[in-house]
């Protein structure tokens, strides 16, 4: 089962490592820095709407990614297809 | 920690309230005409639908048992059946009395967010892996609430496309989330999850390849509902989406290769075509929509029961992620 569809299973376990590896990199490098520019008495809000944009800003870019991906693997899918279809034409 | 032996005696209730009802319900469709043709099948036979009822009698079958021992549950109970039985009345009033448009289907189960907030089942802090907890006090349950039920509802929902993809692919959802539930001593929770596995599973016997009977919306809707709830509940929004990932990919799939809210009666050309053997094979029209299916079976045809087994891989595959990612959360 896992010959069939490798090439679908291999791009979701691509999408999980790509969203922790943005969530670590939010963690470890973008907000540290949201924490240095933001202090003072409204600090504590415009950091959580800071880590909060940062984060959906993150979740949009690799949706996008992902959405073009998946259908560009789907059309690659189907063209092979066709091409498999269309040998079995020419040996027959 | 729950009593033990009570809660395992409630799911076992609930799967054999399921396993026992399922089929004269089915029974009562079929004689009431409410059927649908199985697509799959070459001679397209006539299966009775909205069976997924019963899964909502299980759940409040399980729960009932469950509350009526330990009173101290009983807000929990009602906020998570409620958000259920909301999202089922609608999928019954889209299959039985009145089918609803897409943006009226979508707006009807917001509504089964309601309960949670009304008995403030829910912390506004969903935790991301790293990252911890974003502190969403407003957005939280007034957006992000009624999405996550309408989008997993919908998505559970959109996955119910062939024999057992839906119940099956709920059953490995629900364990494993069930599992991450008791790591994070979220013992509600995995109560809850556990009888939703019970209870899919139960369905999951009479929906599997060839079916005897469908779940309707009534059933697809009240499971992704569940999910949601579930996920509200015991702050495991993360962790739900990615062991849903397969549901949530297929939809994400659909909207964006129709550009727009669609039912399913509402498309013209079908993503997937019977063809000899029988097996499904992948629609080459430009206008059909691009499914988990179709892109299953675009580089060759498959029978039913492979492309469902695919589906359960995925789902094996999605929840050891979630799975993963737990740990991952718990260590740091």
């Amino acid at each position: 089962m896992l010959g069939k569809f490798w090439k679908l299973y291999a791009a979701v376990v691509l999408f999980w490592v790509l969203c922790l590896e943005a969530a670590w990199l939010l963690a470890e490098l973008y907000m540290p820095l949201v924490k240095t520019w933001t202090s003072g008495e409204l600090g504590a809000l415009t950091s959580d709407i800071l880590v909060w944009l940062g984060v959906l800003f993150t979740l949009a870019v690799i949706l996008i990614f992902f959405r073009r991906f998946f259908h560009a693997l789907f059309w690659y899918e189907l063209s092979l297809g066709e091409e498999k279809r269309g040998k079995q034409r020419f040996s027959q | 920690m729950l009593p033990a032996f009570t809660a395992a005696l409630s799911l076992l209730l609930g799967f054999l309230a399921v396993e026992r009802l399922t089929e004269p319900w089915a029974r009562l469709m079929l004689r009431k005409g409410i059927c649908g043709r199985d697509v799959h099948k070459p001679d397209r036979p006539l299966i009775p639908e909205m069976g997924g009822v019963t899964i909502v009698v299980g759940l409040a079958v399980g729960m009932g048992f469950f509350t009526a021992l330990n009173p101290e549950f009983s807000l929990t109970a009602a906020a998570f059946l409620s958000t259920v039985v909301v999202a089922a009345v609608v999928g019954v009033v889209d299959d039985w009395l009145r089918p609803l448009s897409p943006l009226e289907k979508v707006a009807a189960v917001t509504l089964a967010a309601l309960p949670l907030l009304i008995l403030g089942m829910y912390t506004p802090y969903p935790v991301l892996p790293f990252v911890g907890g974003l502190r969403l006090t407003l957005i939280y349950p007034f957006i992000f609430m009624p999405l996550l039920v309408t989008v997993l509802a919908n998505s559970v929902n959109m996955l119910d496309v062939l024999n057992g993809s839906m119940a099956g692919t709920s059953t490995i959802s629900a364990l494993f989330l069930t599992l991450i539930a008791v790591l994070f001593s979220q013992w509600e929770t995995a109560f809850l999850l556990g009888l939703l596995a019970a209870c899919t599973y139960g369905f999951y016997r009479h929906n599997r390849y060839p079916a005897e009977v469908f779940p309707g919306d009534g059933g697809s809707l009240a499971v992704g509902a569940a999910f949601a709830a579930a996920a509200i509940i015991g702050r495991l929004e993360v962790l739900t989406l990615i062991v849903l990932l397969p549901a949530l990919i297929n939809g994400s799939l659909i909207l964006s290769s129709l550009g727009r809210l669609v039912e399913r009666r509402g498309i013209k050309e079908r993503p997937t075509l019977l063809v000899a053997g029988p097996r499904i094979a992948a629609s080459p029209s430009r206008q059909a929509p691009v499914t988990l299916t179709r892109l299953m079976v675009a580089s060759q045809p498959l029978r039913e029961e492979e492309v469902v087994r695919g589906f359960m891989a995925l789902n094996l595959l999605t929840g050891a992620l979630a799975l993963a990612t737990a740990l991952f959360m718990l260590g740091g």
